[in-house]
């Protein structure tokens, strides 16, 4: 993809210029210029499998909501109990109050963005991307400030309780890595998540997403994130945020 | 359309109490290392020298208690150094991690020097200290600020906002403790305190005016966030009217006559309406903000640990503001300045 193979942030040039201004500052108003140049810019990507883009294409119409893949992402990555990398949300829409109820059901993670803005936050880079579009966390130098957490626009990201560090989606890298397809992907009952590499025209995701190119929606697009993840099928009112009844929660328990 | 939420996850809020604890005490150290700055240009004997005892005490126990708190928001506060081992200078908490220690080490250095009585090299001292309260001021506002998933932070009037309510409750703190000082409320200049009071107070106005003209005039997105919860949610118009509520209180208490600070419970309710309304906002802001969902329906409930993530690490960091308090009071008693036979008053 365009962004793969950007060029390193002018991160630390634009550190001396801010901090420039820092000392000149007698007003905030410097500040909106500092928070848009140096400070959050991307920092360079690190190398992943060479050459390819990972995205996933949700077919929700093949969703049937069972939950295979909450289970199987659960058993193959462990996280604490009610803690979830993936999770198929559930709601109930009612077009006009005499039609009949429909389910929609709503397969979530993390998005990969292509401008992921829970990168430039991490104060010790923990949290990287790599050439190949996915976004990792080295828990072992996570320091647990959920700086991240609040800048995911998606809920994608969590503090997991055991390790006390920032966890989230992985595509399974590990698996990807061995030629296997993700535990969500491989355990999908309807096969609705499609996992490929964006770069080659000839993937089955990419002549998937050709093939449906005006249905397909990502969440959230006015947050300039460039998610990686798309969904066929997905009702306009689910695309930024939901405006409805709360219902029941999963609530994950220290 | 009618949606009901049949199943979602809850997104526990992933910044802690203690974010609210850190916000308060670095925003009334950095307020408070700017008044004392100015103050120390004061000539002995004079309003500002009478009030730069109550501000050293305070910059003292909050540049103390400001780093413990920020620690204890780490999930894992064992690996702080990391901080040091990779600096990251497009993040603004990695810029923090560095303004912060220069900053405390300057205040704890400008209070040693006005216990020496060292005023050349404190006026220094201060200016140096200055410099950087207003870089603090600016990173911890500018941290919070970028985050663009939650509208509700992402406007410039946050880190004003925080400024503002951080020096009314470093004024709040004076009031608190010059009490207990050698010379007691009657040695404080309350006049000086209350105009400086008032100050803050038209400052907190003139940021909420400010918001809600640029907000109705569509350019700036938090303000009909901030609008949709107040209609929506039973709870946020509550804060809204104990907010407005504690505003205009203060304005009454502090547009009475400046003698009538001088009275033991009255100025203690001043101050203690003061520190308070500050804590609540940082409160609403972190933690009420962390309850709105990103994405979902309603709201998160957040219910507060009572172990050290919760109720007790609140109860501890002002313990340890207690504790700081009467250990700097009980030696200024014993020995008000290093050089008692030249200290001024
Ligand atoms: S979905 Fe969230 S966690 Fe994943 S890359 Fe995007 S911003 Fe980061
Ligand atoms: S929680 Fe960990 S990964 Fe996230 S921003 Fe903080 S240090 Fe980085």
């Amino acid at each position: 993809m365009s962004k793969s193979d950007e060029t390193p942030s002018t991160g630390r040039r634009g550190l001396l210029k801010d901090l420039l201004g820092l000392s000149a500052a007698a007003t905030l108003l410097p500040l909106a210029g500092a928070a848009q140049a140096g400070i959050g810019d991307q920092p360079p990507r690190r190398p992943g499998i060479e050459g390819k883009r990972y995205g996933m294409l949700v077919d929700l119409r093949k969703c049937i909501g069972c939950q295979a893949c909450t289970v199987s992402c659960s058993v193959e990555n462990l996280p604490p109990i009610g803690q979830f990398r993936t999770t198929v949300l559930q709601y109930e829409v009612t077009e006009t109050p005499d039609a009949p109820s429909a389910l929609i059901n709503l397969p979530r993670l993390c998005n990969h963005c292509d401008e992921p803005p829970c990168v430039p936050v991490c104060p010790v880079q923990a949290t990287f991307q790599r050439t190949d579009g996915i976004v990792l966390v080295d828990n072992e130098r996570c320091v647990g400030c959920g700086y991240c957490v609040q800048a995911c626009p998606y809920d994608a990201r969590f503090i997991n309780h055991e390790t006390q560090t920032a966890d989230k989606c992985t595509f399974c890298e590990h698996r990807l890595e061995a030629g296997l397809l993700p535990a969500c992907v491989e355990s999908c009952v309807g096969g609705a998540r499609v996992i490929g590499d964006l770069n080659d025209p000839q993937s089955e995701i990419s002549r998937r997403m050709d093939a449906h190119k005006d249905e397909i929606r990502v969440l959230k697009p006015g947050m300039n994130t460039d998610p990686h993840v798309y969904y066929i099928g997905l009702p306009e009112a689910f695309v930024n945020e939901v405006d409805g009844q709360a219902g029941i929660r999963l609530i994950a328990k220290h | 359309m009618q949606i009901v939420e049949l199943l979602t996850p809850d997104y526990e809020a992933a910044w802690l109490p203690w974010a609210v604890q850190y916000f308060f005490f670095i925003g009334i150290a950095a307020t408070t290392a700017l008044t004392a700055a100015a103050l120390a240009f004061g000539k002995p004997g004079s309003l500002s020298a009478r009030l730069l005892p109550a501000a050293v005490v305070v910059l003292l126990v909050t540049a103390i208690a400001a780093p413990v708190s920020l620690l204890a928001d780490l999930h894992q506060p064992g690996r702080f150094w990391h901080f040091y081992a990779h600096f990251t200078p497009w993040s603004w908490m990695s810029i923090g991690a560095y303004l912060l220690p220069l900053f405390v080490m300057l205040a704890l250095g400008f209070c040693l020097l006005w216990w020496l009585r060292r005023e050349r090299l404190l006026r220094l001292t201060g200016l140096a200290m200055a410099l950087l309260a207003v870089s603090i001021l600016v990173y911890t506002g500018a941290e919070v600020m970028v985050v663009r998933a939650r509208p509700l932070w992402n406007t410039l009037l946050l880190p004003w906002n925080f400024a503002v309510t951080g020096w009314l409750a470093a004024l709040g703190a004076m009031l608190l403790v010059g009490r207990w000082l050698p010379g007691g409320l009657g040695a404080m200049p309350m006049e000086l305190l209350r105009r400086l009071g008032i100050s803050a107070l038209v400052l907190v106005v003139l940021g909420v005016l400010v918001w809600v003209a640029t907000g109705s005039l569509g350019l700036d997105p938090s303000f009909p966030a901030a609008l949709r919860l107040f209609e929506d949610f039973p709870v946020w118009r509550l804060s809204l009217l104990g907010a407005v509520l504690s505003g205009v209180l203060m304005l009454v208490m502090l547009a009475r006559p400046a003698a009538r600070l001088g009275g033991a419970g009255y100025s203690l309710l001043v101050a203690l309406v003061m520190l308070g309304s500050a804590w609540v906002f940082r409160w609403v802001v972190f933690m009420s903000v962390q309850g709105v969902p990103k994405y979902g329906a309603g709201l998160y409930l957040y219910s507060m640990p009572l172990g050290g993530d919760g109720l007790l690490g609140i109860l501890g960091m002002f313990g340890l503001c207690l504790a700081l308090l009467v250990a700097v009071v009980f030696v200024l008693e014993r020995f008000p300045s290093f050089n008692p036979a030249r200290a001024g008053h």
